[in-house]
């Protein structure tokens, strides 16, 4: 008997990051904006800095720097198999928000702390695109 | 009215470490529990409060315990800080005498995962994961661990090797502590090098041990830990922190949150950083201790590496530190392994490792509690015999 490949954890879509995602099927990227002072978040209720309640989702530009990273050999989840070692990066994004990642496009081995990087779309399935990060050029 | 010296540990239990196959959560730690009792003098009939981490990773066993080994506690907490539950019990105890609503509390933990094969950090077999991290390839507490390793390495040079130097000095100390899980098990610098990459940088001798064991404490008041089977262990101060921020900030990779813990124990205590003779402080990786020790101030922020490297943690170092081996070689109990080896150094029962004349430890916690990448909490216990 042949044992179907396992699917790929999908991420937790909730009410506060729906957006988020919706967005990024259509290949957007978006983080939450603070319609008062202007501050950026991924997401927040309301905003840490001036308690604004007034947050909106706006376009971002998608571009930011590894702040720092992992290159993953241990096996966590059987459908992950084929693809170790692999990349996992939090990145520092332009707009102020950190977001973990992965970094594509290159070996896991010469990702770098500081290295510009923008965003990415993957279709995985017909409701999910994840965002990951390449090189800037 | 400040807590300081009113407070004691009267009572630990300790299982066998390491391998305890056939066993449940729940016998492991009834064992525990029965010889914490046994090891206080106290009677069963004295034991009125149960505080409890929950065994099965986040599942629940435990509850049942209380009834297996015959107490009638006036209550039962399930609490679970991770790595920082032994001492957030400790301060959950304190609190529930000092209200005036119980007299003796046992705090215990237990796990079967060694002989359960768990992986931790791999999702539940079958079914759909539905996790933002796991859909990125994160799993778990080592790989993100490893993320704070190499912002580490990057803004002060710390190296791998130095990173070697705590497991090294680590696993020498239990290897002359017989009941240890890695007793017979030496390992050399080089054998960490060699050892396969988990998360790189964070490499398999950089990582805890899984173990099948349990541990539980007696607290009670100094007035009712007199005349008991053995001199009472005083708690001078407790504090906590936890790494939780409005939004992210860019010293979570690199600096737990022992500042305020640390400030807080202090204060009641009212002793400083040179008066502790004995240091406990949690590892569930390498890294971890040397983010403690720089954050208590035992070496510069940022040098670590280097006080690790020279090795300031030995027996005759500047200070001895998880001198039972902890968790990353004596045995995995999370934050009761660091919290146990305080309590038995100040009985002086540390065998080949007692520091001699060791009057004042401290032992501390770091855990998460589902919060997100290295916002871990963090609990620190200063206690004297
Ligand atoms: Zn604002």
């Amino acid at each position: 008997m042949v044992q179907a490949k396992p699917k790929k954890p999908l991420p937790l879509i909730e009410p506060e990051t729906q957006a988020f995602w919706e967005a990024a099927k259509r290949h957007e990227f978006t983080l939450q904006k603070c319609q008062n002072c202007g501050a950026y978040y991924f997401p927040a209720t309301d905003c840490n800095k001036c308690s604004s309640p007034k947050m909106e989702w706006v376009q971002a530009s998608g571009k930011g720097k590894v702040f720092t990273f992992i290159t993953m050999h241990q096996l966590y989840h059987p459908s992950f198999e084929g693809e170790i070692p692999y990349n996992v990066s939090i990145i520092e994004l332009a707009e102020g928000p950190f977001m973990m990642s992965n970094v594509v496009d290159i070996p896991a081995d010469d990702v770098k702390i500081g290295m510009p990087v923008e965003v990415v779309f993957e279709d995985v399935n017909d409701e999910v695109a994840m965002p990951r990060f390449k090189p800037a050029k | 009215m400040s807590i300081k010296d009113r407070y004691a540990i009267v009572g630990l239990g300790i299982t066998k470490q390491g391998r305890l196959p056939g066993m449940t959560e729940n016998g492991i730690r009834a064992e525990a529990i029965l010889k914490a009792i046994a090891d206080s003098g106290l009677k069963k009939e004295e034991i009125d409060g149960y505080v409890y981490q929950p065994g099965g990773m986040m599942g629940g066993t435990g509850g049942d315990v209380p009834r297996m080994v015959g107490l009638a506690p006036k209550f039962l907490w399930s609490l679970n800080t991770g790595g920082g539950t032994a001492i957030s019990s400790l301060i959950s105890a304190i609190g529930a005498i000092e209200s005036g609503a119980a007299s003796c509390v046992v705090c215990s933990y237990a796990s079967n995962w060694l002989s359960e094969r768990r992986l931790v950090g791999a999702p539940a077999g079958g079914g759909e994961v539905r996790s933002t991290a796991a859909s990125y390839g994160m799993f778990g507490p080592g790989p993100d661990h490893a993320l704070a390793a190499r912002r580490h390495m990057h803004e002060y040079g710390t190296t791998s090797l130095e990173l070697g130097a705590i497991a090294v000095t680590q696993r020498d100390y239990a290897n002359q502590r017989p009941e240890s899980q890695m007793y017979s098990r030496k390992i050399t610098l080089e054998d960490h090098q060699v050892s396969r990459m988990i998360a790189d940088p964070l490499r398999f001798l950089d990582f805890c041990l899984v173990s099948d064991g349990g541990i539980a404490f007696i607290v009670t008041s100094a007035e009712r830990a007199k005349n008991l089977l053995r001199p009472p262990v005083y708690v001078m101060g407790v504090g906590l922190g936890h790494q939780v921020r409005p939004g992210w900030n860019k010293d979570q990779y690199t600096t737990l949150d022992v500042a305020p813990s640390k400030e807080a124990a202090f204060k009641t205590a009212g002793i400083t950083l040179d008066d502790i003779d004995v240091a406990e402080l949690y590892d569930c990786f390498t890294i971890t201790v040397l983010l403690e020790t720089e954050g208590y101030g035992w070496c510069k922020k940022g040098e670590g590496g280097a006080f690790f490297a020279a090795g300031n943690t030995k027996i005759d170092g500047k200070i001895p530190m998880n001198t039972g081996g902890g968790n990353l070689s004596w045995g995995y109990n999370q934050g009761f392994t660091p919290f146990a080896e305080a309590v038995i150094q100040l009985r002086g029962d540390g065998g080949a490792t007692q520091v001699k004349g060791a009057e004042i430890a401290l032992a501390s916690g770091h855990g998460g509690t589902g919060t997100g990448s290295m916002q871990y909490c963090h609990t620190t216990a200063i206690l004297r015999r």
